[in-house]
């Protein structure tokens, strides 16, 4: 039980923020988190140990936002931006946020690969390496994939606009 | 004429959904997860005896009790209009 509490208390933020960033929306988001700490401790008699924790726990989440991306996202980036930073936001700041949320509305049309593995390096912070080994694909494949993402994004950001 | 966002551009843009998705969790979150540590949660064995059980219980329902049942009720039916007449008798005011 204690092990499971440290799981929690050490990666229920970072689970979060994966599931947000995947989904775009903070209520399936919350609901994502929660399926994906009944899933690992429920598996944790049978985690040896191969990965690190977290690289275990984002797969989960990967797997199960996977599961979930059928049914539509409702575009929620603007709560969570204020809960980041409750100041008021200035006019400057409300465009920074309109941007990021186009850009992050993009990045849910990517290709799944592509999607996710922006999401791990890029949004998440993860390496190249560790991304890779959340994915379960080599180094050199990701590294293709956050460059086609990144073309694709450049590209259709230029086309929206 | 669509112009494609600069790499610089778009690494500056990636930071800044990066930022605006920073946020904490709701508060009660973590409260939720931890509490649903504490709950006891049914194991495959379990279920799979409770599986057991319904279909045991079912199945002395569907070949025993209903059918002897039926017999009784079959035999004894008569029983159900005396009584009621009878009671009705009992009943009424004299």
């Amino acid at each position: 039980m204690a092990e499971a509490e440290r799981l929690v208390d050490e990666h229920y933020l970072e689970v979060y923020r994966l599931a947000l960033r995947l989904l775009r929306d903070r209520e399936r988001a919350i609901d994502l988190t929660q399926e994906v700490f009944y899933r690992a401790i429920r598996g944790l008699p049978r985690f040896r140990g191969e990965s690190t924790p977290r690289t275990w726990l984002y797969r989960i989440t990967l797997n199960e936002a996977r599961r979930r991306r059928r049914r539509p996202a409702t575009v929620r980036l603007e709560a969570a931006a204020t809960q980041a930073d409750p100041t008021a936001l200035t006019a400057e700041a409300a465009l920074g946020h309109l941007d990021a949320e186009r850009l992050h509305a993009l990045i849910t049309r990517l290709p799944l690969r592509e999607r996710e593995a922006i999401v791990l390096h890029y949004l998440q912070g993860l390496d190249v390496k560790e991304t890779a080994a959340t994915l379960g694909a080599p180094e050199n494949t990701v590294k293709t994939w956050l460059f086609r993402g990144r073309a694709r994004l450049r590209e259709q950001w230029g086309a929206e606009r | 004429m669509s112009r494609q966002a600069s790499d610089d551009e778009l690494d500056v843009l990636l930071a800044r959904v990066r930022r605006a998705t920073a946020g904490d969790a709701p508060p009660a979150l973590r409260t939720v997860l931890r509490v649903g540590l504490a709950e006891p949660r049914t194991s495959g064995v379990t279920r799979a005896l409770s599986l057991a059980t319904l279909s045991v219980f079912a199945l002395i329902l569907g070949a025993f009790v209903a059918p002897l049942f039926a017999v009784t009720l079959a035999t004894v039916w008569w029983i159900l209009p005396i009584a009621g007449a009878a009671w009705i008798v009992v009943r009424a005011p004299s």
